[in-house]
């Protein structure tokens, strides 16, 4: 396009008209006037091409139903009708447009009553600009805003409901807590009872026991083979049964002693605390025939004295559990991780894999009286001494093919750390 | 009585072991007359001669038990090791107790011996057999 010669550009010198219709051809919104009817007279170019019209004089004489669906058309319609009546205009109405296609738009309305000169109103004439973009953009925003609060929703509703979890779960590990300690509590009372009980019972058993067992012991020095057979079968079943009973409390009150006692600990010399439990087991060594060898054992933190109880224990298992052949038994001990494992080994009558638990436990025994007397306590106190020592004590047998009892003491701090 | 029997003094409040005690003796070799007495108050007052026991034969031998109605063994020992008549005879505590606490105490009021009673029979019979062999005919009482 060539540029305007000065007169030309010269706006002052337009016409109206020559204004009115270049406002029409080149503003891009829809305008438009109006009869009374809500016939178009006249409408801008740009709401031509929206209607498909190449001339915007096609549409003069057509109306919004033509164009729109019944629906919109009525509510424009039922708007010009307004103005008209009462000569109030509609400024900046967001409205949505159906068109007979079924396409929706969204346009921002203006409308306001056109005057004669005598200002009767003889129609109507309004601006509408397209905001189909920024509605779309407002409606996918609301909907993401709308999906944002439900997510936001749901998630609060998770966090609340995790939340009620944990203040439930934290209330019940509260009361779970609450209930240990109490049990733990009475668990200590109810064994510091048990061990003065066991205590008690066994010292105080020992004075009337002493009396049963004498007397019956002097009956049967005394009397034997005097009276007659049943006698002798009564007294010595009083005599064994009072000698059980005497081993039973020795028992019993040796193991009530390790908790009455406490422990303490020094750095024993396990070896002598073995050669000390051999020198005790001597007159069983002796009748038995038992070799017992012993290989160079460590010193351990340990409480002397019940390391040797523990010694003599296990040998003397060894020793009363032979089997046909003369007791074999080898004590030794070696450094594994941070223990020191001891190890009773005999070649006696074994055990069967089943009891390898059961035998730690108290009262538990294997063998009837007649086969190997014994008050199923030697193992239990065993399992004590070395628990408290912060080990562990297992055994490893076969029936028939000897027995290694095993037992962990701690290693000492730094010891053998390089 | 028995002429040039020992005389024991038993002081022992269970009767089941004054006679243990006794029957133990009975088989012993050494002529012994024994004579018990229950409870402390009672052995003092046998061994002054007081009141009922003016006429009480003073014993060569004294085995004591520890545990006593009335006046305790550690009591009597005391007193018979601080009383100027009585402190030269022998002492013999004999007791159930192996208390170490016990041991110590008795040494330090000069008890001749200490003795812890074995449960066994055969091990107490062997007890006053050596208490009889030692006491009785090894060592030359005053």
């Amino acid at each position: 396009m060539k540029p305007a010669t000065k007169s030309e550009t010269c706006v002052r010198a337009t016409t109206d008209q020559q204004l009115l219709d270049a406002f029409l051809d080149h503003i891009p919104d829809c305008v438009y006037f109006k009869d009374c009817d809500s016939r178009f007279v006249r409408i801008s170019r740009t709401l031509a091409d929206r209607f498909g019209l190449t001339d915007p004089a096609d549409a003069v004489d057509k109306t919004d139903f033509n164009m729109f669906s019944a629906e919109h058309a009525q509510q424009a319609f039922a708007d010009e009708q307004h103005i008209i009546r009462t000569g109030q205009p509609i400024v900046g109405k967001e409205e949505r447009e159906t068109w007979l296609d079924g396409r929706d738009t969204w346009v921002s309305t203006t409308k306001v009553p056109l005057r004669n000169h005598s200002g009767d109103i003889i129609g109507t004439m309004g601006i509408s600009r397209d905001i189909t973009a920024r509605r779309l953009a407002e409606l996918e925003l609301e909907q993401y805003k709308t999906h944002l609060e439900e997510l936001v929703a749901a998630r609060t509703s998770e966090l609340t409901g995790a939340k009620e979890q944990l203040e439930q779960d934290i209330a019940a590990r509260r009361v779970a807590e609450q209930q240990l300690a109490r049990k733990a509590q009475e668990l200590d009372r109810s064994n510091r009872d048990l061990e003065k009980f066991a205590h008690v019972a066994s010292h105080d058993l020992q004075e009337p026991l002493r009396m049963v067992a004498s007397y019956t012991q002097l009956l049967a020095r005394r009397y034997t083979g005097k009276l007659d057979a049943e006698a002798d079968e009564f007294i010595g079943f009083a005599v064994d049964g009072a000698n059980r009973m005497k081993q039973l409390i020795r028992d019993l009150l040796s193991y009530s002693r390790l908790s009455a006692n406490g422990l303490s600990l020094t750095s024993a010399d396990s070896g002598a605390a073995c050669n000390a439990a051999i020198t005790n087991l001597h007159e069983a060594i002796v009748d038995s025939g038992a070799v017992v060898e012993t290989e160079s054992l460590p010193i351990v933190l340990a409480d002397a004295s019940q390391l040797a109880q523990l010694f003599q224990n296990l040998i003397g298992n060894a020793i009363k559990y032979h089997g046909d052949r003369a007791p074999q038994i080898r004590v030794a001990a070696h450094l594994e991780a941070n223990d020191w494992v001891f190890t009773v080994t005999d070649n006696g009558i074994g055990i069967e894999s089943q009891y390898f638990e059961r035998i730690f436990e108290m009262f538990q025994r294997l063998h009837t009286r007649k086969q190997h007397p014994g008050t199923g306590i030697g193992l239990a106190i065993c399992r004590n001494i070395v628990e408290r020592h912060g080990g562990k004590i297992w055994v490893e047998s076969q029936a028939g093919q000897g027995s290694k009892f095993l037992f962990t003491v701690p290693k000492k701090k730094g010891e053998g750390d390089q | 009585m028995n002429a040039g029997a020992i005389e024991i003094l038993l002081v022992e409040d269970n009767p089941g072991d004054a006679r243990l005690t006794l029957e133990a003796f009975k088989e012993g070799k050494v002529i012994n007359h024994l004579t018990v007495m229950a409870d402390g108050a009672d052995a003092l007052a046998y061994l002054r001669r007081q009141g009922q026991f003016s006429n009480s034969t003073p014993p060569d031998l004294i085995l004591l038990d520890l545990n006593l109605p009335r006046k305790d063994g550690r009591e009597v020992l005391a007193e018979i090791k601080s009383d100027d008549r009585l402190k030269k005879i022998p002492v013999i505590v004999l007791t159930t107790s192996a208390a170490p606490e016990d041991v110590r105490k008795a040494y330090g009021s000069h008890a001749n011996c200490y003795i812890t009673k074995p449960v066994d029979l055969d091990e107490f019979l062997r007890v006053v057999q050596s208490i009889e062999s030692f006491w009785l005919s090894l060592v030359k009482l005053p």
